[in-house]
């Protein structure tokens, strides 16, 4: 068998195996339920609030996942030392990154199909006891599976972050406050960089603005993976845009991957 | 011996504990209970964009959360405190800056502000002007800030261009550009109600709408007239007449218009200004 679907595989099992998952599972799920309690306190365009809630409930399972699941079962390895009994076999330490890559991103596939249809049955209920509520404008499946695939693939972007966190620094800590820290910035950063162009609360040199463009370039700009006001609105999805993020998104996760791959060839694991 | 000393003193500080924390925990409860929810209302005092920065791919349901803070506060009262009116014009500013498209924090804001009048009026549009340019399949908030303008601001004039607007650009609405037109008149701009209603008739597909807008431009074209009419008075006396009939006394015009608009087929006048 292919060594890298071999770990991918072992990978996997183990997140399933994993108590943190049920932990997760369980907050997801009571988030879904508050679904049903809190668009009772909307009366209009409830559809909306059930998809913000239904989308926090993935975004916090999906970071919940790489944070204590990938971030911690990688470092495990390398920090314990059992990273040897796999690479000391014929297996090399790239399909051992590609491994362990493979089965989060299996992991994580899994849990968002298994939560968006927890989501929509949530969808459903909330619809049913609450008279009058509608599903959202324009609302559609390939619509819904669009928005949750930009989400995924948001998510993995994280994920290729933090393999590369992981992989650079010693302490499983450090990797998740870095890997935090990518997400935070990669939310918020093209605000910041519009607030500065627009310059109404504060005025900067351009030489900062340009700074900041320049900080653009180099952490993933995840708020553009976000199209929940799409879905919720009956907003149209522009093809173009949806190709040109998802390659956008692809090409990131192929660097942060590659360079993870070298910085872990070079690593002394001793 | 000193086994017992540790156990008794662990005792004691436990039933002091134990025993200061319940009756803090009454205390606390009973204070708590004396503070309605709905009796107070707080925002933090920072713009919307910081919120959006802090908020991440939250910003959307943060914009609920400060939704309902506001609505919980507001319930069904009609008066509160200068102070918390301002608390409650930030937070519906930042909830419809962290989400644009929300329609009920624009019911909302419609509801409230703009009612409260003085700088709220304006405070209003200002926010409904974020749903107007978001919500582009929606004529509800352009009608808001159009209502808005005639209603509390007395300005007939921009209230027109709003409603001629919504008109233009949804079907739902087409009905509203016929008050639009209404208000531009009254904003001594008939020219531009002529000129709007004929683009309209062209657009209109719907006979009965069609008999309807054609009928105003026929009104729009007599008020036209009029107005005309009594600009050459005006230049010729030095005032306006004090009736209609007086530019037909004069001959300055042959006949007066008829307005299909009204029964008796004639225009209203007061104060200089023509109605239909």
């Amino acid at each position: 068998m292919n060594p890298i679907w071999l770990i991918t595989k072992i990978t996997f099992k183990e997140g399933i195996r994993n108590r943190i998952l049920f932990g997760i599972t369980l907050l997801a799920l009571l988030l879904f339920a508050s679904n049903v309690v809190l668009t009772n306190l909307f009366s209009l365009e409830v559809g909306k609030v059930m998809v913000d809630l239904g989308f926090a409930a993935l975004s916090l399972a999906g970071l919940s996942i790489i944070f204590f699941l990938g971030i911690g079962m990688l470092s495990q390895d390398i920090h314990n030392k059992t990273v040897y009994m796999i690479v000391g076999r014929p297996v090399t330490r790239a399909q051992y990154v590609m491994g362990k890559f493979g089965g989060m991103t299996l992991l994580l596939f899994v849990v968002m199909l298994i939560l968006g249809f927890l989501a929509m049955v949530s969808f459903g209920i909330g619809s049913a006891l609450r008279p009058g509520a509608t599903m959202p404008r324009n609302f559609s499946w390939v619509s819904l599976l669009t928005t949750i695939g930009f989400h995924f693939l948001s998510l993995l972007i994280v994920l290729s972050v933090s393999f590369f966190f992981t992989v650079i620094s010693s302490s499983i800590y450090l990797a998740m406050l870095f890997t935090f820290c990518i997400y935070f910035i990669g939310h918020s950063l093209e605000t910041i960089v519009k607030v500065l162009i627009k310059g109404e609360f504060m005025e900067v040199s351009p030489w900062y603005v340009g700074l900041m463009k320049g900080m653009s370039w180099l952490f993933p700009n995840l708020s553009a993976f976000d199209l929940k006001a799409n879905l919720a609105y009956g907003l149209p999805y522009d093809g173009a845009y949806l190709i040109w993020t998802g390659l956008y998104g692809c090409a990131y996760i192929v660097i942060m991957f590659l360079l993870t791959l070298v910085i872990f060839k070079q690593k002394d694991l001793c | 011996m000193l086994k017992n000393k540790s156990t008794i003193i662990f005792f004691v500080l436990f039933i002091i504990g134990i025993s200061s924390y319940m009756a803090s925990a009454v205390k606390v409860q009973a204070l708590r209970d004396r503070l309605d929810p709905t009796q107070i209302v707080s925002a933090l005092n920072v713009s919307p964009e910081v919120l959006k920065i802090a908020s991440g791919e939250f910003a959307s349901l943060l914009a609920d959360y400060l939704l309902l803070k506001a609505s919980v506060y507001l319930g069904g009262r009609d008066e509160m405190p200068e102070a918390n009116q301002k608390t409650v014009s930030t937070l519906f500013s930042q909830s419809a800056n962290l989400d644009p498209y929300f329609f009920q924090t624009c019911y909302f804001v419609q509801g409230y502000l703009p009612w409260w009048k003085g700088d709220y009026v304006k405070k209003g549009i200002e926010i409904l002007e974020l749903f107007n340019a978001h919500r582009d399949w929606d004529w509800q908030p352009g009608f808001f800030i159009g209502f808005d303008y005639f209603y509390f601001l007395r300005d007939n004039l921009t209230a027109s261009r709003y409603l001629m607007e919504i008109a233009k650009r949804h079907e739902a609405a087409k009905s509203l550009g016929l008050l639009g037109a209404r208000l531009a008149q009254r904003g001594g701009e008939t020219i531009t109600s002529i000129a709007f209603l004929k683009t309209m008739y062209e657009r209109t597909e719907n006979e009965a709408q069609k008999e309807e807008i054609a009928r105003r431009i026929e009104a729009l074209n007599g008020v036209l007239i009029l107005e005309k009419g009594i600009e050459q008075y005006v230049w010729s006396f030095g005032h306006p007449p004090e009736t209609l009939e007086q530019l037909t006394a004069t001959g300055i015009l042959k006949t007066l218009p008829k307005n299909p608009t009204r029964p008796n087929e004639a225009y209203l006048y007061k104060n200089g200004k023509i109605e239909f």
